[in-house]
């Protein structure tokens, strides 16, 4: 199959949303032919029509999508619709999601989610469906760990799962939410302190970092 | 009461929702400001404005400072556009991205769930007025997205999805019905 990757992550290279992808391109092997695609750097191309499958990636951004995202899934569209009116583009694309959040709870993304499955009708692409990923800044701190280490394993698990929809044969298109198990205190408690170890080092300490620059005078 | 209106693009529609609001506000002895958010630039994901400069974007060359004030000054936020996939215009989504620094990096428990503790004491109300067509999932999930985003911004939930179509009446008589929620 041609899959084409879409990392809809403002941070790009060092994106959760690319360790997502990444994660899933070796969960379906060798075989496919991919390509990747930074929907921050600019709007859908007539290229990026040429493909079976579509595994997008992206952050929960305010509640949704990045709105560079948002522009490229609007433009993927008009050109889907161009290309399909003139006979030269294929009729059958599918299209799964895997949107990560930087709270606990995974099922936080399922707003997000729902839009790209609006997109999908819109654009007559096959959903299959979305993973939302709570807890999403650890998957860069456990991305050299192995997929059966407790904490990680129900995110790989729904990994699995959401990467087994990828083919051309019909899949549940139902969403899968999960986040790492890893207690929702303890998870708040060392985010905290990496906010505060992160400013430090820009020689900010914890009262500077609750500054109130535009409050009512 | 300060009234804020962030509309997507100039147009006959947007200036018609912007009159009707404004309407509204002198009738109710309100102030009232508008802005459009096209020509804002998207936001970095640099998470400057909260660890480097906090509370400030790290880009507010952009017109972004003048938002941003007037989005933590306001008791009333409106947001008009049209609402793609049930989300919003990109270039609402663009200034609501960078309304990030309004919140601050730490977590909380509020409505059962994670979110950002908020900067501010002073949190406006947040309400979505759609402008042209959209389909009925769409609608749904546009209402959604504001309950989660008013969650998010600590701010009362908007409690119905409205459209406006030109007619003033119904936009004031959804503004009261929510306001008195």
């Amino acid at each position: 199959m041609r899959i084409l990757l879409v990392n809809g992550s403002p941070r790009r290279a060092a994106a959760n949303s690319r360790i997502v992808l990444d994660s899933l391109k070796s969960r379906l092997g060798e075989g496919h032919e991919y390509r990747m695609v930074e929907a921050m750097s600019r709007d859908a191309e007539a290229g990026d029509l040429e493909c079976d499958f579509i595994v997008l990636a992206f952050p929960l951004y305010i509640d949704c999508l990045h709105s560079r995202l948002l522009s490229w899934l609007l433009s993927y569209e008009a050109l889907l619709a161009r290309a399909r009116a003139s006979g030269g583009a294929r009729r059958r694309i599918g299209l799964i999601a895997v949107a990560n959040n930087g709270f606990h709870e995974g099922v936080q993304n399922e707003t997000a989610l729902r839009i790209v499955a609006n997109f999908c009708a819109r654009a007559g692409i096959e959903w299959r469906g979305g993973l939302g990923v709570g807890t999403g800044e650890m998957l860069k701190e456990l991305k050299g760990a192995p997929s059966r280490m407790l904490i990680k394993r129900p995110v790989s698990l729904a990994l699995d799962a959401i990467a087994s929809r990828v083919g051309e044969e019909p899949s549940p298109s139902g969403n899968l939410y999960v986040q790492h198990a890893f207690p929702w205190l303890l998870f708040k408690l060392v985010a905290h302190a990496g906010w505060r170890r992160q400013a430090r080092a820009n020689g900010l300490g914890p009262r500077e970092l609750r500054a109130r620059p535009f409050a009512s005078r | 009461m300060k009234v804020f209106l962030l509309y997507d693009e100039d147009g006959p529609d947007r200036r018609s929702a912007g009159s009707a609001l404004a309407a509204w506000a002198e009738k109710g002895g309100h102030e009232f400001g508008s802005a459009c958010a096209e020509g804002l630039g998207p936001c970095l994901g640099c998470f400057g404005c909260w660890l480097k400069t906090p509370g400030r974007c790290v880009v507010s060359r952009d017109g972004w400072e003048a938002l941003i004030k007037s989005f933590v000054r306001a008791d009333l936020v409106v947001l008009a556009g049209e609402i793609p996939y049930g989300s919003f215009a990109p270039t609402i989504k663009a200034a609501l991205d960078r309304w990030l620094p309004t919140l601050l990096p730490y977590f909380r428990r509020f409505r059962g769930e994670m979110h950002h503790v908020p900067r501010y004491e002073k949190r406006p109300r947040i309400l979505s007025v759609a402008l042209g067509e959209a389909l009925a999932a769409e609608e749904e999930t546009h209402l959604e997205l504001m309950r989660s985003f008013c969650d998010n911004a600590a701010s009362p939930r908007q409690k119905r999805f409205f459209r406006f179509r030109g007619d003033g009446a119904a936009l004031e008589a959804w503004l009261e019905e929510e306001a008195a929620s």
